[in-house]
């Protein structure tokens, strides 16, 4: 579903990935792991097609389309959805207008009918239940005032919606109390299907005791240095990162002294 | 072509016709009219030099031999815009007022009239808020004045729909100008909503100089909507001047969307007690229209609150002015202002100016203000996007959201749902993603 392969991008002009290989087929669950400052965000926003994210080299498949081809809303249109560590605010626009927008948006692009005010109202009130919402979130405007844990079941509640092939989490847990997390993830859960992908960007391990991935990965300064299965998470909460760390600079010595040799 | 052209040819109208003016066999009109006239011909029209007209030149204005509208024809213009919320609808001509009201009548306690046959009514109100000494065209309305409405709500009463009032200028051939006049009074406890709406239609250039007087009695609410779609050959330059009561509260929105060059005055003076007033507005330009607004708060007794809201959105080579001044007397204790201006820019050419005007002569005061001048937030953009929204539709919906801040309280269903489309498609299909870098 999805090949990137030497991913190099810069923001603001200074790389932060610097050759990442990632594959992931759908029904898996892939969790990506790093400390601050890894380019973690930084690939997920590439993936969504942020402005001001400069791919330098490298490519990135999904599903036969060469994806930085695509606008960001084409993106979307064809199945990937980004949900965000810090989702936007945006006074005058109301929940369901926006969620509406999204759905009628990709349903286009499906070859499939608008879907009306009342099928809607039908189909959100199914979602809303994913995340434990009430129905007096539509009508609110974006994010705004939302909690920080109902910033987040917001974005869960549009990839319930939106219903992505490619689902990538930034952060999807930061910020969140025990009970919050476990709704999110639960929601996250619920969207686990076999032709549907997901990707879990979190610096923590925590989420990932909900939401069990079948890969885990460690990205360290712009590159995917380590992957395992999900114990290979569990050594991360354990131990943190520095073992990571040491190892990967051993090993990049070894391979400078072959260089050099 | 002499800079005055406007002026002369205003000032010889008035003497040509001094005799037929309505109100010209009553000794206060004539008087009124009198003064004005030669404060017109004194002052003309402003100038950059007084500061509340700095950024709004009115050249434009000032090198069209403008005359009076004719008295035309006592029809309802052709294209009436589409009543707003059932209302009770008057149309202003050149020779009176057209009703379109249900067949049962007015309510009980609503009186709608001519203002030039109702002189006898408005005598001690008319010209007593809105003075002829400030610059601008209150000097000129008052010695021209040709036609215009008297709406009053007596005490207690409360309107069960809004009125809607159509000043519609017309020109065909020559440059016309009409100079309505307006006197609303809210009788005490009274409610009501009234919404003037400003139109202007022919191919010849119109300058619109309407005044508006509006009296809100002890504990009245009124809300009062001033609606500016006149068309790209128009000139417009309106006032309106209320003076609240006690425990008064006048609502007030100006949405000024249409002509060239517009100019409105919103004041209003908390002369009683308790007294609050919210006033807020839209200007959108496009093109090369310049939209000026100047509105004016003034706190002339204690425990009075203001709220103000304004936004503007210019796109192309549209300018947009906003100066709010807010005036705490001495003595005026306990007063709560708050004031905002928002504009969003949308092209390289178009321009802002926005600044608020603080006077305040008191110590008990609670004062916000805040400015911002902005493109629409690229974060919200992307995030939009994000969910398979195309570029041209997010940017549609941020503006529209920005402008729906100040029309969701709109007190009339029909106007803004249909402003909130309006908004919607602003930009234009085709227009809207040009601007992407």
């Amino acid at each position: 579903m999805l090949e990137i392969r030497n991913l190099h991008a810069k923001v603001g002009g200074v790389e932060i990935l610097r050759g990442v290989d990632l594959t992931v087929r759908a029904g898996e669950v892939h969790a990506v792991m790093g400390p601050n400052g890894s380019g973690k965000s930084t690939l997920a926003h590439v993936l969504a097609g942020r402005p001001g994210y400069e791919v330098t080299a490298g490519e990135v498949i999904y599903e036969n389309h060469n994806l930085f081809d695509l606008a960001p809303e084409e993106r979307a249109q064809e199945g990937i959805f980004l949900a965000f560590q810090y989702p936007v605010e945006i006074p005058g626009v109301s929940n369901s207008y926006f969620l509406r927008a999204g759905l009628n948006a990709i349903r286009k692009e499906r070859g499939e009918p608008e879907i009306d005010a009342f099928e809607f109202l039908a189909l959100v009130r199914e979602k809303l239940k994913v995340v434990q919402m009430d129905e007096s979130f539509l009508n609110r405007s974006i994010n705004e005032g939302f909690s920080g844990g109902e910033k987040k079941r917001n974005e869960i509640l549009q990839m319930a919606v939106l219903e992505p092939k490619l689902a990538i989490l930034d952060e999807a847990d930061s910020g969140l109390d025990v009970d919050a997390l476990r709704i999110v993830a639960n929601g996250v859960n619920e969207l686990r299907r076999e032709d549907r992908a997901i990707v879990v960007v979190t610096h923590y391990q925590r989420i990932l005791n909900y939401l069990v991935p079948d890969f885990t990965h460690i990205l360290l300064n712009g590159r995917i240095v380590k992957s395992g299965d999900r114990e290979l998470a569990k050594q991360v909460e354990e131990h943190g990162y520095a073992w990571i760390e040491k190892e990967t600079a051993k090993t990049s010595q070894a391979e400078g002294r072959t260089l050099q040799a | 072509m002499s800079p005055v052209v406007a002026q002369d040819s205003l000032i010889e109208a008035y003497r040509s016709r001094r005799a037929e003016l309505a109100g010209a066999e009553s000794g206060w009109v004539e008087e009124l009219r009198r003064q004005a006239a030669e404060r017109f011909e004194e002052t003309g029209l402003p100038g950059p030099r007084e500061e509340v007209w700095r950024h709004t030149p009115l050249d434009p204005i000032r090198r069209v031999p403008f005359r009076p509208a004719a008295n035309g024809a006592a029809t309802l213009p052709v294209d009436l815009p589409e009543r707003v919320g059932e209302a009770y609808r008057v149309a202003v001509t050149g020779s009176g007022i057209l009703l379109d009201i249900p067949e049962n009548g007015l309510p009980r306690g609503l009186t709608i009239g001519s203002l030039v046959e109702s002189l006898d009514r408005v005598k001690g109100r008319l010209g007593q808020l809105a003075d002829c000494e400030s610059p601008g065209i209150t000097a000129v309305n008052t010695a021209l004045f040709d036609r215009g409405v008297l709406i009053e709500l007596a005490p207690h009463v409360t309107l069960d729909r809004p009125v809607h009032v159509v000043h519609h200028v017309e020109s065909n051939g020559e440059p016309r100008a009409a100079f309505p006049r307006v006197v609303i009074v809210a009788g005490e406890g009274s409610q009501g909503v009234i919404v003037e709406h400003y139109r202007s239609g022919g191919d010849s250039p119109t300058l619109s100089a309407p005044v508006t007087e509006i009296f809100v009695e002890s504990n009245a609410r009124l809300d009062h909507v001033r609606l500016q779609e006149e068309s790209e050959r128009a000139f417009h330059v309106g006032r309106v001047v209320a003076e609240q009561r006690s425990a008064s509260r006048l609502r007030s929105w100006s949405l000024a969307l249409g002509s060239s060059l517009a100019r409105v005055d919103i004041e209003t003076r908390l002369a009683g007690e308790g007294a609050e007033c919210s006033l807020e507005g839209i200007f959108a330009g496009r093109n090369r229209q310049h939209l000026d607004h100047y509105t004016r708060i003034d706190h002339a007794s204690p425990s009075t609150s203001s709220r103000e809201t304004y936004k503007g959105i210019l796109d192309d080579r549209a300018r947009g002015v906003f100066l709010g001044h807010i005036l705490v007397r001495p003595g005026a204790q306990k007063i709560n202002a708050n004031q905002t201006s928002r504009s969003v820019v949308l092209s390289r050419g178009a321009r802002v100016n926005m600044k608020p005007w603080l006077e305040i002569y008191a110590d008990d005061v609670r004062c916000t203000h805040g400015t911002t001048v902005g493109h629409l937030d690229d974060d919200a953009l992307f995030y939009l996007r994000s969910r398979g929204i195309s570029l041209a539709e997010a940017r549609a919906t941020l503006l529209r959201g920005f402008a729906w801040e100040v029309l969701k309280e709109l007190p009339v269903d029909t106007l803004r749902s249909r402003l909130d489309r309006q908004m919607l498609m602003w930009l234009g299909n085709g227009v809207a993603g040009r601007l992407e870098s």
